[in-house]
């Protein structure tokens, strides 16, 4: 509570989405790994995937969607701590933290490993209904971060897109999307940490 | 290459299981729009004070 309404730092709905999410899969799949909650046959290629990833979403947020974006609307609207992150190494660290938990874990077991496992359900679990449902699921993640602003949405909405396909090239594996959520924040810490982007 | 991407379908009765999916799904958007776009999803319980 403190943390969603005074620091305004908390995605809420990633709480509800993520209990409500872990609770429907053990009850109706009866294990987790339905949901890609599994150990990978190989971490190198996991955390291969994961790097790739991270970087193509840095590099296209960069230097293709924000400058086509910026045509229309504003900049994407950073969350309210990354104004404080700048020089403040504590700061920057309780970032981390955040970024590898309810960013990292929950945003992933919220929309990666609930959402989109109950959008590929409806088409029977096959490749193509989990690339109909990352669309989808891409979307509300979009507006997910609808504070951002338009740009904003639609940034999240293409970094969603390359999470889900993080998430497919693992062998539809939750770690592949995390490790990858985990590194494009850890980069937007040191980023705003060290005043790289203005 | 050899990864392991078989994943079991939930149900014994596919129509049941999907739609249950489909409106899991819904509920799931509702609650991400809802919050986020029209705030009509409270943020969290709290005790009202007079």
């Amino acid at each position: 509570m403190i943390g969603h309404n005074v620091f305004r730092i908390v995605p809420n709905e990633v709480i509800i989405l993520s209990i409500l999410g872990l609770a429907s899969i053990w009850l109706r799949d009866g294990r987790l790994s339905s949901m890609g909650f599994k150990r990978p046959v190989s971490w190198r290629r996991i955390f291969v995937i994961a790097l790739v990833a991270a970087g193509v979403r840095i590099v296209l947020g960069q230097f293709v969607i924000e400058p086509i974006t910026g045509f229309f609307w504003a900049a994407p609207k950073a969350p309210e701590l990354a104004n404080e992150i700048a020089g403040n190494a504590k700061i920057a660290l309780f970032a981390l933290l955040l970024v590898w938990t309810f960013a990292a874990f929950g945003e992933e077991i919220a929309y990666r490993g609930y959402l989109l496992t109950r959008a590929a359900d409806i088409g029977k679990r096959s490749t193509t209904a989990y690339w109909i449902g990352i669309v989808f699921v891409s979307i509300l993640f979009g507006y997910g971060h609808y504070y951002k602003g338009p740009s904003g949405i639609i940034d999240s909405g293409i970094a969603g897109v390359i999470l889900g396909a993080a998430y497919m090239l693992g062998g539809r594996n939750l770690w592949a999307c995390i490790l990858t959520h985990g590194f494009i924040d850890t980069f937007a810490v040191i980023d705003a940490f060290f005043g790289w982007s203005t | 290459m050899a990864l392991e991407t078989k994943t079991p379908f939930p149900s014994t009765n596919p129509v049941v299981s999907r739609t249950l999916s489909a409106f899991e799904l819904l509920f799931g958007a509702f609650i991400v729009i809802g919050h986020n776009v029209f705030h009509i999803v409270p943020n969290e319980v709290s005790a009202h004070s007079s």
